[in-house]
């Protein structure tokens, strides 16, 4: 039983890492990873966000009627994401100017959405703030790699301490927008080689494994999707209704 | 009107949206392998940015703000785009079969990404007025549409070239997003350049 | 789809958003006041560098208030005091400057927030004024002394200028009544009510004959006011007086001064020959009815950028009586540096040659060093026409007015000669 509890935990971390195996949650990824401050920043705020709203959704998840039960666990998440938007505006003010709108954004990270409507609504409290600590620290922890590459080799530094041997050597573009994709892209691609004997884990694609609109789109991959998207017939373009 | 053109070109190219800020990245990685499903998907999301911020504008500015609800923002917006999102599926559905044919499928993708609820929220902070925001909406829907095409190309050619295994899927499109970054990057103080 | 509509949805989903907005605005009671704290902490740090003992900033409505508009904000703290931020032009585009002023109307601190001004000029200035024990600590507008660096006379000046402004502006804010205006834009303006006109730019007169009872005259395309002692008296095109509250024996003055103003009338001079001159130049010359000389001359001054100068043309025109003294130099034009040689071209620079001879100026026998270098500025003198700190523009000019006393008498000796 102990050794179940740990494994919902562990596997979040690991196994189902939601950035590095799923890769769910890219836009905070990408965007707070110049700098370790900001990304531990965002880790830290996001799984406290996660581990609340699985814990509500959970305790609530006989009362939500299944209908409406997305815009439920949007107006929830909105709602501690808020509160820790509040908190850090008041007593961390600097993260806040940091983080900007890619906190208020904590609202539309897939990998919350998708716990909830993938594990919280189906398990206990207990399981589900457990599962929410995994899935925050595997997402706290993808984010620290990340970041720790692109801030050390990007802008010579270790949480803002200037390492004065990277001086000469540093690659500046790393810290921008290009090197975001490219360390990304790297990270998943070393983690793809050593995962790639080891049986059980999954296999990572754009897949809707995970996403939390999957039940809108009533499909069970966007492979789907680009059939059926493929079956409908060619139509005059929109561009006149976007006036 | 130079300060308009500014803002929409801002969007467009200089602070584009999914290569500059990393917003709306799911969409960009996920449905940008076909070129008519990467214009489909941006045209949509340009349509839901601008109808997203005629709704938001208003609400905040004559009714968050005045009753000091400001930290209602983030909880009221997503409601609004999810609402939004389904009023238009409904409406398209039944008056414009055929544009709901070619968008529909993509409108319920766009409920959750960050790119919409992103470009009402940096309106606010911007402090941009109804014109503006409107504007800013518009441009930086374009940027994601120009941004959907561009990488659409990219990946097309990419599909027949041999990718050792380990990246293969997901590293090599985020190391070709990469590069494409990367070519947006020079435009930063090209439009001022221009304009000024 | 059954016709039934089940409210169970619409009341669960109401009463989720209903708590959650409970909870938010529970959670905005505790943070809202400790955001504000930190908000208005965080604008008034700017404020408390230069007023450190203000409380309570607000910030006021400058509109109605009459004050220049170089002063773009203002802000009243609990005790009376002030801080203005002042937008000045000194050498480029400008410096931005914040102001502390007590209750008592004196400077408490100053910090510049944004300059364009080149790095030099900033390493000179600022550090002796900056903060809270800068020069002009302590400072009120009645016992205001502008602190001018030399070597970066308008950086300073406009640093003095912006302090000067706040000064007033907190002492129109306290109701008083203050003249904004600079030196120049004073006389301007008294010359423009002495002729009747409105914005017109009148420039010095070239003086090319000495006056009887006219202290200075200035020109501008309708007519030409003259300065005697405190008065300003003007005379329109046509000849006539329109200063009406002008002393008679004044009228007279100015009206015989215009008289020969107008009669003066030029001939052109060759310039003679084996009279030319290393680093000075004589370009043209023209005598006057009156048998003044009026020379156009071109010396070398000096411009120094950065770690190396080079020379450059002063063009200088110069009136020498027929006794052989000055009676007016004006430069033309030049490319000195700034804060250094640029003096040639100011009023106080001509008035020390006015009625100076050949003997009074004592061309240096200073060597022109060759390329950029410390010495120059070592060698200040104090001989007529010598600029503080800018010894090679003190060379270039007396050498160039040497050379025109020396075809001066060439010239007259010439006409002795001849007679």
């Amino acid at each position: 039983m102990k050794n179940s509890k740990l494994m919902i935990v562990l596997r979040g971390i690991i196994m189902e890492n939601p950035v590095l195996i799923l890769v769910l949650g890219t836009c905070p990824t990408l965007a707070t990873t110049n700098s370790l401050v900001s990304a531990f920043s965002m880790g830290i705020a996001a799984t406290l966000v996660l581990i609340c709203s699985n814990a509500v959704i959970s305790a609530l998840r006989n009362i939500i009627p299944e209908t409406v039960r997305i815009p439920c666990y949007i107006v929830i998440i909105a709602g501690f994401v808020t509160i820790v938007q509040m908190l850090l505006q008041a007593y961390l003010p600097d993260i806040y100017k940091m983080l900007g709108a890619y906190l208020a954004l904590i609202v539309v990270n897939c990998i919350i959405l998708g716990r909830a409507e993938m594990f919280a609504r189906k398990n206990g409290v207990v399981d589900s703030i457990l599962d929410g600590v995994g899935m925050g620290l595997g997402f706290l922890l993808a984010l620290l790699v990340m970041a720790f590459i692109r801030e050390v080799f990007g802008a010579g530094a270790f949480f803002g301490i200037e390492l004065g041997f990277m001086e000469n050597i540093k690659i500046p573009a790393l810290t921008q927008a290009p090197g975001g994709f490219l360390v990304f892209g790297l990270v998943i691609a070393v983690m793809n080689k050593l995962t790639e004997k080891k049986g059980g884990v999954k296999r990572k694609s754009f897949s809707c494994e995970g996403c939390p609109s999957a039940h809108i789109c009533n499909k069970t991959s966007c492979s789907e999707m680009e059939e059926t998207i493929q079956d409908v017939p060619e139509t005059k373009t929109a561009e006149g209704e976007d006036a | 009107m130079k300060e308009l053109i500014l803002i929409l070109m801002g969007g467009v190219l200089i602070n584009n949206y999914v290569l500059q800020q990393f917003l709306g990245i799911c969409p960009f990685l996920g449905v940008s392998k076909k070129l008519n499903q990467a214009t489909g998907m941006g045209i949509a999301v340009t349509f839901v940015m601008i109808c997203a911020t005629l709704a938001t504008f208003p609400i905040y500015t004559w009714v968050l703000a005045p009753l000091k609800l400001e930290y209602l923002q983030t909880i009221v917006f997503i409601l609004v785009i999810a609402a939004l999102v389904q009023f238009v599926e409904i409406v398209l559905k039944k008056f414009i079969p055929a544009l709901h044919a070619s968008l529909g499928v993509y409108l319920p993708l766009i409920t959750t990404n960050c790119a919409v609820l992103g470009v009402t929220i940096n309106n606010i902070s911007a402090e941009y007025n109804f014109l503006e925001s409107i504007i800013s909406s518009l441009g930086v829907g374009l940027g994601f549409l120009l941004a959907m095409v561009l990488f659409a190309g990219v990946r097309s050619k990419m599909e027949n070239i041999p990718t050792p295994k380990a990246l293969q899927g997901v590293p090599i499109t985020l190391i070709a997003a990469s590069i494409v970054a990367l070519a947006f990057f020079g435009f930063a103080g090209v439009v001022e350049g221009i304009l000024a | 789809m059954t016709k039934k509509f089940d409210l169970k949805p619409t009341i669960v989903l109401s009463a989720i958003c209903v708590v959650m907005v409970a909870l938010l605005a529970v959670v905005n009671m505790f943070t809202a006041p400790v955001i504000e704290a930190a908000q208005n902490a965080a604008a008034n740090e700017a404020l408390l560098v230069v007023l450190p003992d203000g409380k309570n900033f607000e910030e006021i409505d400058l509109a109605g208030k009459n004050l220049p508009s170089s002063i773009d904000k203002a802000y009243k703290e609990e005790g009376g005091g002030y801080v203005f931020r002042v937008t000045v032009t000194g050498k480029s585009a400008g410096l931005m400057i914040m102001f502390g002023i007590d209750k008592n109307g004196a400077i408490v601190g100053t910090k510049v927030i944004a300059d364009e001004e080149t790095d030099t000029y900033d390493v000179k200035v600022f550090p002796g004024v900056e903060g809270t024990e800068g020069a002009y600590k302590g400072m009120t507008l009645e016992n205001f002394e502008p602190w001018l660096v030399s070597g970066a006379t308008l950086t300073s000046k406009a640093y003095g200028e912006a302090a000067k402004t706040a000064l007033g502006a907190f002492a129109v804010l306290n109701g008083g009544e203050v003249d904004f205006r600079t030196p120049e834009q004073i006389l301007q303006d008294n010359c423009n009510a002495a002729l009747g006109t409105e914005g017109k730019t009148f420039t010095k007169w070239f003086g090319l004959t000495v006056l009887e009872g006219v202290d200075k005259v200035y020109e501008t395309d309708g007519g030409r006011v003259f300065i005697i002692g405190e008065s300003f008296v003007a005379v329109n095109a046509d000849g006539e007086v329109v200063t009406a509250d002008a002393a008679d024996a004044d009228k007279t003055a100015v009206l015989n001064a215009t008289a020969k103003i107008e009669g003066i009338t030029f001939t052109d001079v060759a310039i003679p020959a084996g009279t030319s001159k290393e680093k000075a130049e004589v370009v043209s010359i023209q005598k006057t009815n009156e048998g003044a000389y009026v020379f156009e001359l071109l010396g070398y001054g000096y411009q120094y950028v950065f770690d190396y100068g080079d020379y450059t043309p002063i063009s200088i025109k110069l009136a020498i009586d027929a006794q052989g003294k000055i009676i007016d130099v004006l430069t033309v034009s030049h490319h000195e540096s700034q804060g250094y040689g640029d003096a040639c071209a100011t009023e106080e620079y001509y008035e020390q040659y006015l009625g100076k001879g050949d003997s009074d100026i004592v061309e240096s026998t200073d060597k022109y060093p060759h390329n950029h270098g410390d010495d120059l500025i070592a060698s200040d003198n104090t001989d007529v026409g010598a600029i503080s700190s800018a010894t090679f523009t003190t060379l270039g000019y007396q050498r160039a007015l040497k050379l025109a006393f020396s075809v001066f008498e060439v010239l007259t000796a010439e006409e002795g000669g001849n007679a």
